[in-house]
């Protein structure tokens, strides 16, 4: 079964971004959040001593969990964060980063 | 001084109490301006279908009031801060500003109440607002083989969510005695047969599937290596303790846990209005004239941002705001004669709220879900082992401040919504002390993480008149 409804539900055509450099398919009008549940993609956040792994929580833009970073740059909520083609997400955060 | 524009009203929120406001203001003629930080109006529990995916879906005739001429709606706009009494300082993508006006209705909604047990951050568990907005929005649920657990009716909704997608859900888990509560309670769920009728339908979806619904029952732990695999569930006694010797465990992909829902609190604490500790729901609540202003003048609070008591109260109490505010500016007997109206079916729906809290109620102590190991805050990673000495120490007395400043929980970006409420209670437990008397952390602005770029973004209206975020502050926050 696919986390994505497909039973009377219409998408548009599919396109890539790339999640940790991997092309993965997004379909229009999703968040980037959608897109990591849907490929079970886990978040990292580092710091000195730890390395843990995090993910969508809160669905509304409360606790920040889903951040990740897009385009090399802005850190962003990925519940948020419309998928558009080419976006480049990197999953793993360093904790000061936050 | 700063660019200010002012408006008549303004209403915080598009969800269902404060669209419902707008709609009842432009009945009687009246222009307002509405803010959310939401990228299309509807709140949560109106949330639209991405306008890119197409399928069957009910949409609210309230949203139609967004485009009415006396409207102005301007989504993706964060309020951060009330620098004066109903003067609220703004910032979007596209610039940032301060907005005075006469009337504020605060419609800023609800989010789910926090409960941390081992295992909750692990990728996989999602809360239950998070997974109906999900599914809400873009037609995607967290996996395939999903229990759902907590305590209160979303979990109904989250459950009904899942099952139209195709999920597999193992079981619901509920830590209310619900069937037997519900007798006691069910006149007055028939104050409102068309919500009970749609409770009871979701209830006969998870008997059609088969689905086990298990009562005073709770998740204690999730387990996984990258993403939950498996559960723990413990029977609660009739006292609410749990039961460790009882237990059952589910492989699961998914895990959707919801303790019922709490107001945000953020703007009406920055905006100076005095709360109450709300013991049956233990939570706070700004307080509220019979006609909804809250401590400060011509400040409303309305919805489930106010007190949790669902969309269809949101939408009477929006309408409450209204009319009051309608009834100083330009009284006249039909804006009277409709609010007294408004004012009955009001008491109808606390009538309905109050009953259906009463099915949900449980005397499940949350502290005794988490273990050393578990993480409180999730922001900063901060773990109870790292907290509870400071509430055991017998140097100084022990305070949610302190808690903050030493362990940094509460400092992250989610500004303390994901910690606070249940150190509140850790703190209330390992002291003695009752709940309403372990004293908030002070509000402080930003009310929401905004980006310093924004605030003194080049693209504003005026760049030589940048909002200045030291300021001094005329309203002090409780």
């Amino acid at each position: 079964m696919s986390p994505r409804v497909e039973h009377e539900v219409a998408r548009g055509e599919p396109f890539d971004i790339e999640i940790d450099g991997q092309p993965i398919k997004a379909y229009p009008g999703e968040t980037v959040a959608a897109i990591l549940i849907v490929n079970r993609i886990a978040l990292a956040r580092t710091d000195a001593a730890d390395r843990i792994t995090r993910g969508y929580y809160c669905g509304m833009g409360v606790c920040w969990e889903c951040a990740v970073r897009i385009d090399g740059r802005s850190v962003v909520r990925a519940c948020k964060e419309p998928a558009v083609k080419g976006l480049k997400v990197e999953t793993c955060l360093d904790v000061g980063d936050l | 001084m700063s660019a200010i524009s002012e408006r008549n009203v303004v209403i915080v929120g598009a969800g269902p109490s404060g669209l419902a406001a707008a709609a009842e203001l432009v009945r009687f003629g009246i222009p307002c301006t509405i803010l959310d930080d939401q990228k299309r109006p509807g709140g949560q529990y109106f949330k639209q279908l991405s306008p890119e995916i197409q399928s069957t879906q009910e949409s609210s005739p309230l949203l139609d009031i967004c485009s009415h001429r006396l409207v102005e709606l301007r989504c993706e706009t964060t309020v951060w801060d009330f620098p004066a009494p109903r003067t609220l300082a703004w910032v979007s993508g596209t610039g940032n500003g301060r907005l005075k006006t006469r009337s504020l209705i605060l419609a800023t909604g609800a989010y789910d109440r926090p409960a941390p047990f081992e295992g909750w951050t692990l990728p996989g568990v999602v809360s239950a607002g998070g997974l109906v907005n999900l599914y809400k929005s873009q037609r995607v649920i967290t996996g395939s083989r999903v229990v759902v657990a907590g305590n209160g009716p979303l979990l109904l909704t989250a459950a009904q969510c899942l099952l139209q997608a195709g999920a597999e859900v193992l079981a619901l888990i509920e830590a209310a005695p619900f069937a037997t509560q519900v007798i006691r309670h069910f006149p007055g769920l028939l104050v409102q047969p068309g919500l009970l009728g749609k409770g009871m339908g979701y209830r006969f979806g998870l008997w059609c599937r088969s689905v086990p619904v298990l009562e005073q029952q709770v998740v204690t732990g999730a387990r996984g290596d990258q993403w939950i695999e498996k559960i723990e569930v413990n029977a609660l006694d009739d006292k609410g303790k749990i039961c460790r010797e009882k237990r059952v465990e589910f492989d699961v992909d998914a895990l959707v846990t919801g303790y019922g829902l709490m107001p945000s609190l953020e703007l009406t604490r920055l905006a100076g209005c005095r709360h109450s500790f709300h013991s049956p729901d233990g939570v706070w609540v700004p307080e509220r004239s019979t006609e909804l202003e809250s401590s400060v003048s011509n400040v409303y609070v309305v919805g489930d941002g106010a007190s949790v008591a669902g969309y269809q109260n949101a939408m009477v109490e929006g309408r409450i705001a209204a009319l009051a505010i309608l009834n100083k500016e330009q009284p006249s007997s039909r804006v009277s004669t409709t609010l007294k109206t408004i004012l009955r079916q009001r008491r109808r729906q606390q009538r309905f709220s109050q009953a259906l809290s009463g099915c949900y109620r449980t005397p499940l102590d949350y502290s005794a879900l988490v273990t050393p190991d578990t993480v409180i805050c999730r922001c900063e990673n901060v773990l109870l082992s790292e907290i509870t000495p400071m509430l055991t120490d017998s140097a100084s007395v022990p305070s949610l401040a302190r808690v903050k400043s030493e362990t940094r929980a509460g400092m992250g970006r989610c500004g303390g919504r994901n910690c606070m409420p249940f150190l509140a209670g850790l703190l209330s437990s390992a002291t003695g002390q009752p709940s309403e008397a372990i004293a908030l952390p002070r509000a402080r602005p930003p009310a929401r993480p905004v980006r310093i770029g924004d605030l003194f973004s080049e693209k504003l209206p005026d760049p030589d008149l940048p909002v200045d975020p030291h300021a001094p502050r005329a309203v002090k926050a409780r």
